[in-house]
């Protein structure tokens, strides 16, 4: 029945992790967790409330946050599968039930590292070949000197702020990020400033602005010191989000543009829309069913597709959904939300194994509670 | 039976730490992006100030300082118009069937578009008039403008023709929809119906 006693520092500090208390109270912790983070989600918006409660190690300074929480729970429930779980022909439904659990907190594991979503805009009649992520941004530089492709360097998030550097080998020029912002207002810079400072940040300048509920809708800002430029072009300049005229700069004659913009995901293949289709209810303007006929173009060859509402397309590791669309006068972009997620088949698994276990367990209960009834009735004879 | 042995300590201890050691690092990524086929030239491209027949029931003047913008298969003619500001508006020459759902749906079609709300046509009286184009034809010139988001604005004009109606768009921001007011007006001034 008992463990043999632990001899080891090793051992014993695994056997205490296998304690079924610290999961009762990790479990706890996870409600209080849930309940503040649904709260604060109200206020400020459901993407922050995520990040602070649920998808951080360490909230309100020295608590564990969601993932340290379930980073216990997954070490809890290792350790008492080894250690406190003694294998015995009666126990085989619960050993089994338990193995499922410890699959689905590993499925949620690759799902928070290894996944990704976005969404993925295409206009009809032309064609992508990337999606964006709703949140995350990076920092590119695009050299479009070569004739038949842009090279681009991407900087991904952790550059994004500021006192960074941005710099690579292959760029002949150093970027220092002076200012950062997750939210800006541009105005004009009255008057014109043009000693020392470059293209769009001659005539505006940003002011932050508190983040928006709908985090999507934030526009971030940042002022960069370049060095290593054209003689004259070292100095300030400004990109933002969503930049219409996208900033360059140029060294020995070679130009490069410079953005920030939503992370991009780049596809094995590119999509095409062919034609959006949109109902509506009738007698009104509110839609009820859309759907994108799409081709998949993969090394040049075009397989047919049609996305709508309830109907994904999955094809390799992706998933595209019909999420909304955009409609002009002269013609109509469909929007595509995109998951990518090594992770999405552990769920039905893990839950199977479970099941299998219950049902396991039930099998090998039975006997006994028949017995038990017989019992039962055998001391108490009507 | 039970499994004690340093193996299995050393997965437990490694996984833990694999936990801890998933976190985001600094990286750069470098990739090519085949760069677009150059778009079929039609036969639309014209240089500005010239009259611009495309074998449509009528003809254009492109003003100066328009460029040929992205082509579609809705649009007969497209230009890129810059501005002080730095943005770049966005024109659109559309031809639709009929009444194509009317002139006051596609406003508010355009005032949704901007972030306004739906309006009554006694409420557009400010901002939208009749024009009359160097042929004698008229239209109706609209202006829309958000101005709780100056980088949201359109100017628009509209000729309700027998069998067709003809949707002149320009979508740009505030400061770009006041700089565009003369050529836009050049612009739909300059429409010859041939069938007039």
């Amino acid at each position: 029945m008992s463990e043999s006693k632990p001899k080891s520092p090793v051992l014993k500090v695994l056997h205490f992790l296998s304690k079924p208390n610290i999961f009762f109270f990790t479990a706890i912790w996870l409600i209080i967790l849930l309940v503040y983070g649904t709260i604060d989600q109200k206020y400020n918006g459901l993407y922050l409330a995520q990040e602070k409660y649920f998808s951080s190690w360490i909230v309100w300074g020295i608590f564990p946050g969601g993932r340290m929480a379930m980073s216990i729970v997954f070490v809890n429930l290792t350790c008492k599968l080894i250690f406190n779980s003694p294998i015995r022909l009666n126990r085989i439904g619960t050993l089994v039930t338990h193995s499922g659990m410890l699959l689905l907190l590993l499925g949620g594991f690759f799902t928070a590292y290894f996944s990704n979503e976005g969404s993925m805009p295409i206009p009809e009649g032309q064609q992508s070949s990337y999606y964006q992520d709703y949140h995350e941004l990076e920092f590119a530089v695009i050299d479009k000197s070569p004739a038949d492709h842009d090279a681009v360097t991407v900087f991904n998030n952790e550059y994004i702020k500021e006192g960074a550097v941005i710099a690579d080998p292959d760029l002949p020029f150093t970027i220092s990020v002076e200012t950062f912002h997750r939210n800006i207002d541009i105005v004009r810079r009255e008057p014109e400033v043009t000693d020392g400072v470059f293209g769009f940040a001659q005539r505006f300048q940003f002011v932050p602005k508190i983040l928006e509920n709908e985090f999507a809708q934030n526009m971030a800002g940042m002022v960069l010191k370049i060095e290593g430029l054209d003689e004259g072009s070292d100095g300030t300049y400004m990109v933002f989000q969503f930049m219409q005229i996208p900033q360059t700069v140029s060294v020995d004659g070679k130009e490069y543009v410079i953005e920030l913009r939503n992370k991009r995901y780049q596809l094995p293949f590119s999509i095409e829309l062919v034609d959006f289709t949109k109902k509506v209810h009738p007698g009104t303007q509110m839609a009820s069913h859309y759907s994108s006929l799409v081709n998949v173009i993969t090394d040049g060859f075009k397989r047919e597709v049609l996305i709508s509402m309830n109907e994904p397309l999955r094809t390799l590791n992706f998933t595209f959904y019909q999420a909304s669309f955009i409609e002009g006068v002269a013609d109509e972009t469909t929007v595509l939300a995109v998951v990518q997620n090594a992770g999405r088949n552990f769920p039905y698994i893990s839950s199977c194994i479970m099941a299998a276990g219950l049902f396991l367990h039930l099998i090998i209960q039975v006997p006994k509670l028949i017995v038990r009834s017989k019992r039962k009735v055998e001391v108490s004879p009507a | 039976m039970k499994i004690s042995n340093f193996p299995s300590s050393a997965v437990v201890a490694t996984a833990s730490l694999f936990l801890w050691s998933c976190s985001d690092e600094p990286s750069v990524q470098k990739y090519k992006v085949a760069k677009a086929p150059a778009a079929v030239e039609t036969s639309s491209a014209s240089e500005p100030g010239t009259v611009s027949d495309t074998g449509l029931p009528f003809t254009w003047v492109v003003p100066a300082g328009w460029v040929d913008g992205k082509a579609s298969s809705m649009r007969l003619a497209s230009y890129n118009v810059a501005f002080s500001d730095g943005s770049v508006g966005d024109f659109s020459l559309v031809q639709l069937g009929g009444g194509a759902g009317g002139v006051m749906a596609n406003i508010n079609r355009w005032r949704g578009q901007i972030g306004l709300g739906d309006a009554a046509p006694e409420e557009l009286a400010e901002n939208a008039h009749m024009h009359t184009t160097g042929q004698g034809m008229e239209y109706l010139h609209i202006t829309l403008i958000n101005e709780d988001n100056p980088s949201s604005a359109i100017i628009a004009g509209i000729f309700e023709r027998p069998g067709f109606t003809l949707f002149a768009k320009l979508s740009a921001s505030k400061v770009g929809v006041l700089e565009a007011q003369n050529s836009f007006e050049a612009f739909c001034n300059s429409i010859v119906f041939k069938d007039v």
